[in-house]
């Protein structure tokens, strides 16, 4: 009868309140349990960055081949056109200029677009990407107001080389070498990803199952890390990563649209840290040169653009934090009307108190921009026990397409300004359970829109407001005995992204397009002995594609199996594994048109040989 | 305690997730009205047909809602009646849908290339279509029974056509590239009788009431520079060549006449003229102040109301509004996502 009565009342509650009393209700479950500790304790370096002590990362535990596996992460959605197609995340209900994807802590989101296309990434080598999920501008500059994926390389010791080919039934091949070993103290990893891909894709059309044409995407991936001390006080690192690609871009359905593009991105970034008894100072020298060629009929687009920037960040154990970092950014392509460039200086100034159960760090930073403005990112986090709680305030600056764009572009444009709030939960219970709980709200003033105007010239201006506020729930498992271990974890993520924009009023406190409100993900792995079996399924709310909310994507259920075989032999290991996605063949679109494969078979062989 | 948290979590879902969407209901036959061609937001589409009748819209999807929930596809580019059937050009698609009466899918033509519009020609209707692989267009026949009869290629990007006295007039309009040609073919043998030069982008014809054949060009906007080059109004005789009447406002499109008046209507991105041809002057006509761009134009003469479009910020539900010529009023009917094109079968 209680149940009854308190379900009723919770079905009255609006989506904010119902939020507050989950949160609660969760708190005051768990402070009744009788064993729980925090999980928040764990500092994480990325590069020259130590991140704020409240981050609560999401990380894999699924393995990804592809963008759309990206989706696994909790409060992300995935644009995706198709499988050969440009990808792009989101973090929170924010768009993917928003959302930063960090090579070794640089974003590496396009000068021109502010978008990075995560269909080109080699998942096997960035297998330990994590989800920072609040705004991280005074951490790693613009373009993660939203958050950001950082993107970080799986170190599982040294001295084996790992070879791996894998085929699927769209007629896609890769092949994959990992190298890691070392020489004295001096640490290498090389890896080298060659995709070929046919996207002979199997969809569905208005009910009917249809092959695609091949479109073509073939290129490679090259990375190569390494890391030394020559000194108890010095530390060396170096990455650097060369993509190039090119493919057939499709039309809707897979029609032949004339289009293709290709990539070539060269990054590279070289990190000193000084570690002393009471200070570490880290800098790092960061060179990113990329270059798209896009084509389509009656268009011939080239971008070149190129990014350096040097920083250095100091933190004492009193706790005080300053940092430096000073960027350039320049452009040279055949559609804007010049070179373009832009440079600016970050200053940081932090300081973090450790007290028995409490921790308060607070971070100022004024941003110099060569146009004159300067805005203050700021920030204060306060940790206790297993709670997280964060205010922030971030800008995210204009793109160089939303100033320069030929006709169109408004040198005018100011930042975007953000206001956050956000409140995260995390313990582990009784040892096999993990749960993890996040509230956030995000207020976004100045949203950049562009909107149509004269001779049907489009520009763009600061005239929206966004609000974006949510949160997500995982609950994870563990569990082992004797020769068995599984892992199970479900997901749940609730996203409500809305606009205000008075030239628009039919968009007002509508849900931006293509952010699911609900995201349901279920995933379990057990071993048993040489054995593996994995299984997922992803639950993918209703996508708006009009902006007023008047056309949309329905809800669908996505599953996917996994099973492999392990094989060791005296100086390493065999492995053949076998993967089914899309197992129940559902029509699956992210972006409308653009369909995913229907069911489909991957195959992989990998073996690790350890050197001696 | 833990299966009461659990409870709500499930029953919070099941609360949050529902929705209903409302549908409207065709309660008409199809015999007549005004036909929307909607593009569909770029570059993912989903295109549509609305149909307004009896000063109500009937349907915002009108194919969908009677084949079965069957999307029509990416960008709908016009919509067409001759032969006691409907012809919908899907262009992204490279399709043509061709239905009955009743709007019930009869056949769908998917070797069409990128189909733009339609024209009548007896009981066979005419495609012009573009190419994304060539710089050359198509001209597609359509027979009686809906195949393609015969194609020819046409240079450059075909647009709106014209059958006048067994020859088709065809616009070469700014499609991939730059254009400003009309060519003119006899329909008896498909030759090229004459080809002239305009100014750029030609995209729509009428015939005044003494016979002369006007042509509306849109000029061209060069993005790079952003430079602005105007229009213009052209008479076409096939003897003596084009003569320009009057420079126009860059990006004038979709002329239309209304011949008791002796008037032209057409459009830029955000006006919409008439044209007075007895003494060669153009104003401004009032609109709604609440559009946000004006992308097509259509006459109903035998009851003077002027349609046009309205496909806000092409990513929602536009508008089509009917101007009574008459009294001056405006009615607003929902329409589909970019309505475009505008057909009026009375």
């Amino acid at each position: 009868m209680t149940v009854c009565v308190v379900l009723r009342k919770m079905a009255k509650m609006n989506t904010n309140r119902l939020l507050i009393v989950l949160s609660c209700l969760f708190s005051h479950a768990l402070s009744k349990a009788q064993v729980f500790y925090s999980v928040t304790d764990t500092v994480i370096i990325i590069a020259a960055r130590e991140l704020p002590f409240s981050i609560q990362p999401d990380t894999f535990n699924h393995q990804a081949d592809k963008a759309a596996d990206l989706q696994f992460l909790t409060a992300v959605s995935i644009n995706a056109l198709s499988l050969s197609g440009l990808a792009t995340l989101s973090s929170r209900g924010m768009s993917a200029k928003h959302t930063g994807v960090l090579f070794d802590g640089i974003p590496i989101n396009n000068i021109t677009t502010g978008v990075t296309d995560v269909s080109l990434l080699p998942f096997s080598y960035f297998s330990k990407s994590r989800l920072l999920k609040e705004g991280m501008v005074a951490s790693f500059g613009d373009h993660t107001l939203g958050g950001a994926l950082s993107l970080n390389p799986e170190f599982n010791g040294f001295n084996h080389i790992t070879a791996a080919s894998r085929y699927n039934t769209a007629n896609n091949r890769d092949y994959e070498l990992n190298s890691r070993f070392r020489i004295g103290n001096t640490g290498i990893g090389i890896f080298l990803e060659e995709i070929n891909h046919n996207n002979n894709i199997s969809f569905f059309k208005n009910n009917e199952r249809l092959k695609s044409p091949a479109f073509m995407k073939k290129g490679r991936n090259v990375n190569f890390d390494l890391a030394f001390s020559p000194h108890p006080k010095h530390k060396f690192s170096l990455a650097a990563w060369h993509q190039q690609f090119h493919r057939n871009l499709p039309g809707p359905f897979f029609n032949y649209s004339g289009q293709s593009q290709q990539d070539l991105n060269n990054r590279f970034s070289l990190v000193h840290s000084f570690i002393s008894a009471s200070s570490v100072i880290r800098s790092q020298l960061a060179l990113l040169d990329e270059q798209i060629i896009f084509k389509a009929p009656g268009v011939y687009s080239v971008s070149n653009t190129r990014l350096i920037q040097i920083s250095s960040a100091a933190s004492w154990k009193s706790g005080l934090q300053l940092s430096a970092t000073g960027k350039i950014e320049t452009a040279n392509t055949n559609f804007y009307s010049g070179p373009k460039s832009r440079s600016n200086l970050m200053l940081v100034f932090g300081k973090r108190w450790d007290a028995k159960t409490i921790k308060i760090q607070a971070l100022v930073a004024p941003h110099f921009l060569s146009d004159g403005g300067i805005p203050v990112n700021a920030e204060v986090r306060i940790n206790r026990k297993s709670f997280g709680l964060a205010a922030i305030r971030n800008y995210n600056l204009p793109g160089f397409n939303d100033l320069f764009w030929p006709s169109g572009g408004n040198p005018g444009l100011k930042p975007e300004q953000s206001h956050q709030l956000s409140l995260h939960h995390s313990v582990v219970w009784r040892k096999n359970w993990q749960i993890s709980s996040s509230l956030y709200s995000y207020w976004v003033d100045n949203f950049i829109q562009w909107v149509p105007g004269q001779n049907a010239i489009w520009s763009p201006f600061n005239l929206k407001k966004v609000w974006s506020r949510g949160g997500d729930l995982k609950v994870s498992f563990q569990w082992k005995y004797r020769q068995i271990h599984t892992i199970a974890s479900v997901q749940y993520t609730l996203t409500k992204s809305t606009s205000q924009f008075a030239q628009q009023p039919y968009t007002s406190d509508k849900q931006l397009i293509y952010i699911p409100l609900h995201k349901v993900v279920f995933f379990h792995n057990t071993q048993l002995l040489n054995w593996q079996f994995s299984g997922n399924a992803m639950y993918l709310g209703k996508r708006y594609d009009s902006t007023d909310n008047f056309s949309f994507l329905p809800s669908l259920w996505v599953f996917g199996i996994q099973m492999n075989y392990l094989y060791k032999y005296k100086n390493g290991t065999l492995m053949a594994e076998l993967s089914i996605d899309n197992l129940t063949n559902k029509d699956y679109q992210l972006i409308r048109s653009f369909p995913l494969p229907a069911r489909n078979f991957t195959f992989q062989i990998s073996s690790k040989y350890n050197l001696p | 305690m833990k299966s009461i948290v659990y409870i709500f979590i499930c029953a919070s879902l099941l609360i949050m997730s529902c929705s209903k969407d409302s549908d409207i209901a065709i309660s008409s036959s199809i015999d007549k009205g005004v036909f929307v061609a909607n593009q569909g937001k770029f570059p993912d589409g989903n295109g549509a047909v609305s149909w307004i009748k009896d000063e109500k819209t009937q349907s915002t999807d009108i194919f969908s809602a009677l084949n079965g929930g069957r999307n029509l596809g990416n960008t709908v580019q016009s919509v067409f009646y001759n032969n006691r059937k409907y012809f919908i050009a899907v262009n992204n698609a490279g399709e043509i849908e061709v239905t009955d009466e009743n709007f019930k899918s009869i056949k769908t033509i998917t070797n069409a290339g990128l189909p733009r519009y339609f024209a009548a020609w007896g009981e066979k209707t005419l495609v012009s279509s573009w190419d994304a692989t060539s710089e050359l267009g198509s001209i597609l026949v359509l027979n009686e029974n809906n195949n393609i009869e015969f194609s020819f290629k046409i240079k450059g990007a075909p647009e709106k056509m014209m059958v006048k006295n067994d020859q088709l007039w065809i616009t070469h309009s700014n499609g991939f590239h730059r254009d400003s040609v009309i060519s003119v073919y006899d329909l008896n043998n498909f030759s090229l009788l004459k080809s002239f030069n305009v100014t750029m982008g030609p995209n729509s014809f009428v015939v005044d009431n003494i016979g002369n054949v006007l042509v509306l060009c849109e000029g061209y906007f060069d993005w790079v520079t952003n430079q602005p080059y105007p229009g213009a109004i052209f008479k076409l005789d096939l003897l003596l060549g084009p003569e320009m009447l009057m420079e126009l406002p860059q990006g004038s499109s979709n002329l239309c006449y209304h011949q008791a008046s002796n008037t032209l209507y057409f459009n830029d991105f955000s006006s919409i003229y008439k044209f007075k041809i007895s003494d060669l002057t153009y104003e401004r006509l009032e609109i709604l102040p609440t559009t946000s761009t004006v992308y097509g134009l259509a006459i109903d003469e035998p009851n003077n109301i002027l349609y046009y479009s309205d496909p806000k910020d092409f990513a929602s539900q536009g508008s089509l509004i009917a101007i009574n010529l008459i009294t001056g009023s405006y009615i607003n009917f929902p329409a589909g996502i970019v309505p475009g094109q505008i057909f009026i079968r009375n």
